[in-house]
């Protein structure tokens, strides 16, 4: 191989090599009973509150209740390449801005925010015909994020 | 004549007759004629009492009327583990003496044990068992939660639900209860809540107050959680008095307190715990005062840890003793806009350096937080690793010889105290006996201590050579009763024997408290002095330890308890009821007495792990668990390793796991070949560990097996051994406990002691919480 072919290669390889190297975003494992919230601090016991996001280079943030993760986003102003939640009845992961949020003072949500998040709106609705509240998709909830229950 | 007839006929229908029951009385039990609780609910008028009692009935029971339940000897509600146990849906209903178990596991639903959904309930004194939810008050004003025992189902501590959980229920009263290996103790919503003298131990957040003010929070122990108290998001709340113990888990705060406003801490000893008290940004409003006062603060890997958003906290006459960190800043910063000083006096701080040249009790240089390598630590918090490292030692030694690179102090306590504070008035000493009673007690104290400290001299060892081991107990009992005037005759006095009692008998006063007691113990036997309390068990200890006069002949090795009280006290290891409270550290106790007995202080710590308890070494001795006393009671009794060990009901005053482990201790012993004689009058105790027991009854010995193998109770003849997963024996354990079962862990097995119409129920319990059964067996035995 003269040297200028092995520049071609090296040329070519070293590109791909950093493609590959890019990390595919996926929802993190949460260890329960461990790992703690990043704006209230409490533990993470409940996986059908249980949210997190990710930025473009990795970095997980973990929140119990889908409320802290939208005031620490209030807050922090992160770029965030990822938001995942719980569905409520499947406990499956969700890309956030694809699932329905019923936001409803009678879902007793960690931090008492009350907001249950579902795949599919009819899910959503039978819920919402269950225990009331309000029918929301992500966009909407992130122009009015419910406050934080009450103050004293 | 007929007047007698008359006479003797009423007085068969009397006895024939049921008990009476009082006007507004409903009686339910299982030969009554009513036996359903749901079915007496519904026929009582408003304001009835039902009394239930004991037997097993099906849940789920809804009280719609204002009523009384009573449960009289332990009547157990059972859900069947489906959905809620016990609703109580009507006001002024009260609940007592229950045993309320078999919730579902839902947590959307949130399946409870007993659920409380109207004003002014009393649930006092039940036992609240394998529920998901222990006592949920929800939108229930007005309660009073006094006096049960929530032990939660046994599931992975994120699985579980909470022990007792207020909603929107202000008012509460939430008093002397014990909760355990639940979630949290948790408070939403509701103001003006008291919290006093409960026990919370191996949850989450032990007391978990969210969106509520206005709280008293005293005389509480709060151990083994990952967080004590937690205090978020409300205000004035009262925090005194309590015990933070040993609170390590994932945030492994003792209190924490979070964007709350108006806080009182006093008074508070915080022990042992990961942080001893972390304070995030309270109080959040301005104008408003936190104030910490009066606390110990000792043995914490961080003393204070607190937010850098933090303002407006009066830090004062703390006592922070040998906390690994005595106060840091969170991520870094000062906490110098804190207030640690007022009217010339701040905290004691264990590592001040300075004088107090004056003697005015203040010392006269202020106590600087400044060292470079916590600094470090405080940016880093994986630095930590080095702590006590010659690197670290270096850096602060750099530090002070050259002011250069010396940090600016973290804070500073302008009037730092000389002394320590007074100590707390603690949990177990706000109510202290009456004069007389207190007397007595430190009397006792060195009187119970006193044969402990004598069995503690360093021993020969004796030749066991030609010692047999005694049969292991598979084989039916072999039992012979005989009539008390015969009983001397039971036992046989033999050459080989270790122990040697005959005709041994004491008085106190006119009562004759042992009569004729005979028998022996040979090598490596485990003989159990089986029978009630009061029957002359610890009387006939005493006697072999030569602490009391008696007549008779008791001879210990060929010694004479009464004529060579040392030579045999040389021989025994003792381990009482319960270790005397003293102040020492389980490092200073343990160190004494090797000392006493001349072992190594190597082999003395190995002897501590063998127990269990090597973590404990900087710990006083009053604050470990009942179950770590009488394992540290156990190691002290074997140091010297003397080849006779007397127990006095060594699991009396233990829960299921602490008693567990110490049998298992104890069975280890025996195998070793030890001798062992303890007194007991739980037949469990005995059955597991006896080689021969003993019955005694009023002073005398009344029957004897030779190969031990009891059944638990006079109605159980079977005994169902599980093969479990490793990790299931655990949680199966819990479980079947809690459903009344008798359980005994033999190695990877369970033995479940089962009585003869119950013998499918341990399958449908594991089947509910998913443990699979991968084998039994069901061994029949001959009974007592």
């Amino acid at each position: 191989m003269t040297r200028r072919q092995l520049l071609v290669v090296l040329l070519v390889t070293i590109p791909l090599a950093a493609c590959q190297r890019k990390r595919e975003l996926s929802p993190p494992q949460i260890r329960y009973g461990r790992d703690t919230c990043a704006e209230c601090g409490m533990i993470l016991s409940d996986p059908r509150f249980a949210a997190a996001a990710t930025t473009a280079d990795g970095e997980t943030v973990l929140f119990d209740d889908i409320g802290c993760l939208l005031a620490y986003r209030q807050k922090h102003s992160p770029s965030w390449a990822a938001i995942w939640i719980h569905d409520l009845d499947t406990q499956a992961w969700l890309q956030a801005e694809n699932a329905w949020y019923l936001v409803s003072p009678s879902i007793r949500s960690p931090m008492g925010y009350g907001i249950a998040a579902f795949a599919g709106q009819d899910a959503a609705q039978r819920r919402q015909a269950e225990l009331g509240g309000d029918l929301l998709p992500w966009n909407e909830l992130l122009a009015r994020p419910p406050a934080r229950p009450r103050q004293h | 004549m007929h007047r007698l007839i008359l006479a003797a006929t009423l007085t068969m229908l009397l006895l024939v007759t049921p008990p009476q029951v009082r006007a507004n009385e409903l009686l339910v039990c299982p030969e009554c004629p009513l036996r359903d609780v749901q079915q007496a609910i519904a026929t009582a008028p408003v304001g009835a009492t039902i009394r239930v009692r004991g037997g097993v009935y099906a849940g789920p029971v809804v009280v719609d009327r204002p009523l009384t339940l009573y449960g009289e000897n332990w009547p157990a509600i059972d859900g069947g583990g489906q959905g809620t146990v016990l609703h109580v849906a009507a006001p002024d209903v009260r609940v007592e003496g229950f045993i309320v178990r078999g919730s579902g596991t839902n947590h959307d639903r949130e399946d409870t044990g007993i659920l409380v959904t109207a004003p002014r309930a009393q649930i006092v004194g039940n036992q609240v068992l394998d529920s998901l939810f222990g006592i949920q008050l929800l939108n229930a004003p007005d309660g009073l939660v006094k006096g049960n025992l929530v032990a939660g189902k046994p599931l992975p501590e994120p699985q579980r639900g909470d022990g007792i959980k207020l909603w929107y229920s202000p008012r509460a009263q939430i008093l002397n209860n014990h909760v355990r290996d639940s979630r949290d103790v948790i408070v939403w919503y509701s103001d003006q809540t008291l919290l006093q003298g409960n026990v919370v131990e191996r949850g989450r957040y032990g007391l978990h107050f969210m969106y509520s003010s206005d709280s008293l929070v005293e005389q509480n122990v709060l151990r083994d959680n990952s967080v004590g108290i937690y205090l978020m998001y409300g205000a004035r709340q009262i925090v005194r008095n309590n015990v933070f113990f040993h609170n390590r888990g994932p945030s492994g705060y003792g209190l924490a307190i979070k964007e709350t406003d108006g806080v009182v801490t006093e008074a508070n000893l915080i022990l042992r715990n990961r942080v001893g008290l972390y304070i995030d940004n309270s109080p959040i409003s301005q104008g408003v005062i936190n104030h910490i006062t009066g606390n110990w603060i000792a043995y914490n890997d961080v003393g204070l840890l607190i937010s850098p958003a933090t303002r407006s906290n009066r830090i004062l006459e703390n006592t922070l003793l040998e906390n690994l960190e005595q106060a840091a800043p969170q991520g870094g910063g000062t906490l110098d806009h804190l207030t640690w000083a007022d009217s010339g006096r701040g905290n004691f701080w264990s590592d001040y350096a300075g004088y107090d040249a004056d003697r005015n009790g203040i010392g006269d240089l202020p106590y600087q937080n400044r060292a470079l390598s916590s600094v470090l630590t405080d940016r880093s918090p994986l630095l930590a690793f080095f702590r006590f490292s010659l690197v670290a030692s270096a850096l602060d030694l750099a530090a002070r010889a050259v002011p250069l690179f010396q940090p600016a102090p973290r804070f500073t306590d302008p009037a730092p105290l000389i002394q320590p504070t007074p100590l707390p008035e603690l949990p177990w000493s706000v109510s202290p006996p009456s004069r007389t009673d207190a007397f007595l007690s430190l009397a006792l104290l060195p009187a119970a201590a006193l044969p402990f400290l004598f069995a503690l001299r360093r021993s020969p060892r004796l030749a066991l050579a030609e010692a047999a081991k005694a049969p292991r107990p598979p084989a039916p009992v072999v039992l012979a009763s005989v009539a008390p005037s015969a009983a001397t005759a039971v036992c046989t006095v033999t050459d080989a024997a270790v122990v040697q009692v005959y005709g041994l008998t004491k008085r106190f006063g006119s009562r004759l408290v042992l009569d004729h007691v005979s028998f022996s113990v040979r090598p490596g036997e485990a003989v159990a002095l089986w029978g009630p309390n009061g029957v002359g068990k610890t009387t006939i200890l005493r006697c072999l330890l030569g602490r009391t006069a008696y007549s008779g002949t008791v001879t210990v090795f060929g010694h004479s308890p009464l004529q060579d009280g040392p030579a045999v006290r040389a021989h025994v290891g003792y381990v009482p009821q319960q270790l005397p409270l003293l102040d020492l550290t389980v490092g200073e106790l343990l160190t004494t007495v090797a000392r006493l007995r001349g072992e190594p202080l190597e082999r003395a710590w190995e002897r501590l792990g063998v127990f269990g308890l090597q973590h404990t070494w900087h710990q006083p001795v009053r604050t470990l668990s009942g179950g770590m006393q009488q394992r540290l009671a156990l190691a002290l009794a074997t140091i010297g390793d003397p080849p006779l060990l007397l127990l006095d009901e060594p699991t009396a005053n233990l829960d299921t796991t602490a008693r567990e482990e110490l049998m298992a201790a104890l069975q280890q012993l025996r195998e070793a070949g030890r001798t062992i004689i303890f007194a007991s009058h739980r037949p469990d105790d005995v059955w597991r560990l006896a080689t021969r027991v003993l019955r005694l009854e009023a002073g005398r010995v009344v029957a004897e097996s030779r190969a031990a193998a009891l059944p638990v109770r006079h109605d159980i003849h079977q005994s169902l051994i599980l093969e479990l997963d490793a990790d299931a024996l655990q949680p199966a354990t819990h479980l079947l406990t809690a459903h009344g079962f008798a359980v005994y862990r033999e190695d990877q097995r369970l033995r479940v002691l089962v009585p003869p119409q119950r013998k499918a129920e341990p399958f449908f319990l594991l089947a509910r919480l998913g443990i699979q059964v991968r084998d039994f067996q069901l061994e029949v035995t001959d009974g007592w």
